[in-house]
């Protein structure tokens, strides 16, 4: 049988051109643009894990082939769009040789400096060096007891791989070895001396975002700081489009636990080779992120933590050997994940906790996180207690025709007095909003008429005598307001996604209100507010409260406490009793659920309305 | 301004007080039952819930102005019965099982009320089941299912079988909306109508039974 390699159709030239590089590749008929892209590292964005709705993986190709478009490509792309070539990469198939023109979200202005230090040194994993005596016809003690002798008090956590590497050390004389301790556990044993160093790597691993510490465990001197995207953000944006993946797709949880794995091996290289230490170097990893990733991170299944009662498999801490779970480090490496408290407060509110200290704090503190996931915990050295209000990610730009998240192109800044000024991430041409912004932007159109109170955009004939009335359009048929020129036309803030936001802000102060009422506290009760996360380090206070994200009488009182959760897992990493004292927040944080609480849906609707 | 406009107007604006009196004072004028309900209440309820598909109302404002409707329905209430009036169909609604959210769910309630429709709202976490059975109990021709999370959009298909089961299937259209829905998805598993908002749910499900009639 002869083979035709040139069969009709079986292989096509894609180009594809991101703003940095061009890259060529040859592939058969049908692939799906999104998967080709993610093949050759062009991860253009998907909310929703390829399923029509968002719009961010949209991508330009030429030449234009109507023929393949789909009912989700209609309802998400404007004529315009479609004229100019316009496709959503998760609904494009390769047919015919194509050229595709991509941008790639890179260079995110992450925020890794957490706003602490350790100012104890006590690792829960080091290294020491043991001497072994020789044995003797006097001292016929087996290998493993004159092991156990040396260390005393400690136990030997005696498995397999210890068992095997003693019998491989050279202890038929006295012998110098180095042991590797997890706190009062002995967990591996090297046969050479205590020469290459010992290090540690604190990681947040956040839904979007990883960060990595990377610490020396013989001195406690940080040595370096990295942050990536999460490659999980090709299954989707949030936890809930993740965890559906999971259950639905054969390999799901698979996919997303190697996904988070790739993620960590490529952020600890990085760090490693910044440092100039090889990985064999890592002695321990302390992970913190929300309960969902947590189980992504050790293979546990989340199916039941989207549906009501959500329910995790567990919070508590948990340790093993890096190598289980397939991260390459040393061999005795050992992984930790912080405890966390329930569904939908993790490890990582935990971590923040600890690592802005206000479980030890006399004032009375409310601790916000103002990213999708909305935790906030409210208390001090008396009381902590914590809920999650689904804030939803249009802060990250999800749902906001021109939102984005903080990287280049964003403007980051915006006042409207005298006239349109802002900033933009990177200082080039601007591409669309980001979080602070958009809520510099939002307290802007309020304050000079363009929104009333109840979150209405007025329309260019009601505008008349507005000084900005030139930039009152309209799109669709609805109210928008030009904010500047962008890379790719105008940047627009449409009426819907000002309804975006009133629900997005309103989650946020009914989360406050609810804890507030639980505690019984007023708001002017409260002495600080700490804004983690990347956005916390960006807001303007001033206009959370303007647009009525926070309560007024918090506006003066706040500060950002940057990555509260990565310092706190570098707290825990580098002092045993920090890491005692997170065991303790999370048993005794009390936990609000608000899902179904009629009180919080109540004034959840009430909080979407414009102070 | 006649005295239907300022009640439709009134409830627009959420004034429930005002639109009680004028309703009171709409019927001394003799004026029908009927037309107080349908070219009052329900016209201003109408007005909003298109102006909600625009944006150019929200949440709030729809919720203050079915609190006034049902406050105005509430006057109507004695005289609805002995003139004759009945609802234009019957809605069984409810968030699907595993799911609490709620808000989505009333705003549909809310539009299908401003439609003259009698909603039987069985509140959230439902098991398929119950969809069927009060759908039976009460002779209702649509069930409304609110799926808001992307792992409880699958109940739907569950209750679809429900009602195959017991054997009305075809007796009953079923609707399928929330955030994560698409018209595609609501095709796949054979649903027979998508709804993209609460306004759109409640023109399809009036539709149902003005086709029926």
């Amino acid at each position: 049988m002869r083979y035709d390699g040139k069969k009709k159709g079986i292989d096509n030239t894609v180009r594809i051109i991101t703003p940095h590089a061009e890259q060529v590749a040859r592939t058969p008929a049908g692939t799906g643009l999104l998967n080709l892209l993610d093949q050759h590292h062009v991860m253009p964005g998907t909310y929703c894990n390829g399923n029509g709705i968002c719009g961010k993986c949209r991508v330009r190709v030429a030449p234009i082939d109507a023929s393949g478009f789909t009912p989700e490509e209609r309802g998400v792309l404007s004529p315009f769009e479609f004229k100019q070539g316009y496709r959503l990469a998760c609904q494009a198939t390769v047919n015919g040789d194509l050229t595709v023109y991509a941008e790639s979200d890179d260079q995110f202005a992450i925020v890794t400096a957490g706003s602490g230090a350790p100012e104890r040194f006590n690792p829960m994993v080091c290294r020491e060096l043991l001497t072994v005596a020789a044995p003797t016809l006097n001292d016929q003690a087996a290998d493993a007891d004159r092991l156990a002798l040396q260390v005393g008090g400690d136990s030997v956590a005696w498995n397999l791989q210890m068992l095997q590497a003693v019998s491989a050390l050279p202890l038929d004389r006295e012998a110098s070895l180095t042991i590797v301790r997890e706190n009062e556990r002995i967990v591996g044993v090297e046969g050479r001396p205590l020469t290459a160093g010992t290090f540690g790597v604190a990681l947040d691993l956040g839904t979007t975002t990883l960060a990595g510490y990377l610490v020396d465990l013989n001195t406690g001197e940080q040595a370096g700081t990295a942050a990536l995207l999460n490659p999980q953000t090709r299954f989707g944006a949030d936890v809930v489009t993740r965890i559906q993946h999971s259950t639905s797709e054969d390999k799901g949880l698979q996919e997303l636990q190697e996904a988070l794995v790739k993620g960590i091996t490529t952020l600890v290289g990085q760090l490693c080779k910044k440092a100039a230490i090889s990985e064999g170097a890592i002695y321990h990893l302390v992970c913190c992120g929300n309960t969902t990733l947590m189980h992504f991170l050790l293979g546990l299944s989340p199916a039941r933590i989207s549906n009501a009662p959500f329910i995790p498999v567990t919070t508590r801490t948990f340790s093993c050997r890096a190598a289980e779970l397939s991260i390459e480090l040393n061999p005795w490496a050992r992984l930790t994940v912080m405890p966390g408290v329930a569904a939908y407060v993790g490890a990582d509110t935990v971590a923040a906790v600890l690592g802005c200290n206000m479980h030890r704090l006399e004032s009375l503190t409310l601790l916000v996180d103002l990213g999708t996931n909305g935790e906030m915990v409210l208390g001090n050295r008396h009381g902590l207690i914590a809920c999650a209000t689904a804030a939803g990610p249009a802060f990250e730009g999800a749902g906001i025709s021109h939102g984005m998240g903080s990287c280049r192109g964003a403007i980051e800044a915006i006042t409207l007095a005298g006239g349109v000024q802002y900033s933009v991430i990177g200082d080039g041409t601007a591409r669309g909003i980001c979080g602070s912004g958009l809520i510099d932007l939002i307290a802007e159109l309020l304050a000079h008429g363009i929104i009333n109170k109840s979150g209405r955009m007025h329309t260019p004939e009601e505008l008349s005598g507005n000084p900005l009335q030139s930039r009152a359009v309209s799109v669709n048929a609805q109210p928008a307001f030009k904010v500047a020129d962008g890379e790719h036309g105008p940047i627009l803030l449409t009426q819907k996604d000002v309804r975006q936001v009133q629900a997005a802000k309103a989650a946020v102060c009914a989360g406050i209100h609810a804890l507030l009422q639980e505690t019984r506290t007023r708001a002017r009760q409260v002495d600080k507010v700490f804004f983690a996360g990347g956005l916390g380090s960006a807001i303007r206070a001033r206009n959370g409260a303007r647009i009525g994200l926070i309560p007024e009488d918090l506006s003066d009182k706040t500060c950002s406490v940057g990555n509260a959760a990565g310092t706190g897992a570098l707290l825990a990493m580098t002092d045993k009793d920090r890491f005692r004292q997170s065991q303790r927040i999370a048993e005794s944080m009390a936990y609000v659920e608000l899902s179904g609480a009629a009180a919080f849906n109540e004034h959840y609707i009430e909080a979407m309305l414009f102070p | 301004m006649s005295i239907l406009c300022e009640i439709s107007e009134n409830l627009q604006t959420g004034k429930w007080k005002i639109v009680q009196e004028k309703v009171r004072t709409a019927l001394d004028q003799g004026i029908s039952v009927d037309t107080i309900l349908n070219d009052g209440l329900l016209h201003g309820m109408g007005i909003i819930g298109a102006k909600f598909k625009k944006n150019e109302v929200y949440v709030p404002d729809v919720l203050i102005a079915a609190r006034a409707m049902n406050m105005g329905s509430q006057v109507l209430k004695p005289y609805l019965a002995e003139s004759g009036v009945k609802a234009a169909g019957k809605v069984v609604l409810g968030t699907v099982a595993g799911d609490l959210h709620d808000i989505g769910k009333n705003l549909v309630r809310m539009m299908m009320e401003g439609k003259g429709l009698e909603v039987v709202d069985i509140g959230v976490d439902v098991p398929p089941e119950k969809f069927v059975q009060t759908a039976v109990e009460h002779e209702a021709k649509v069930i409304a299912c609110s799926a808001l999370l992307t792992t409880t959009m699958g109940q739907v298909q569950l209750v679809i079988e429900a009602a195959q089961k017991a054997g009305i299937r075809d007796q009953l259209k079923i609707m399928i909306g929330g955030a994560p829905v698409t018209e595609t998805y609501a095709r796949q598993i054979g649903a027979d109508i998508y709804a993209p908002d609460a306004a759109s749910a409640a023109e399809e499900a009036a539709g149902v039974y003005m086709a029926a009639s």
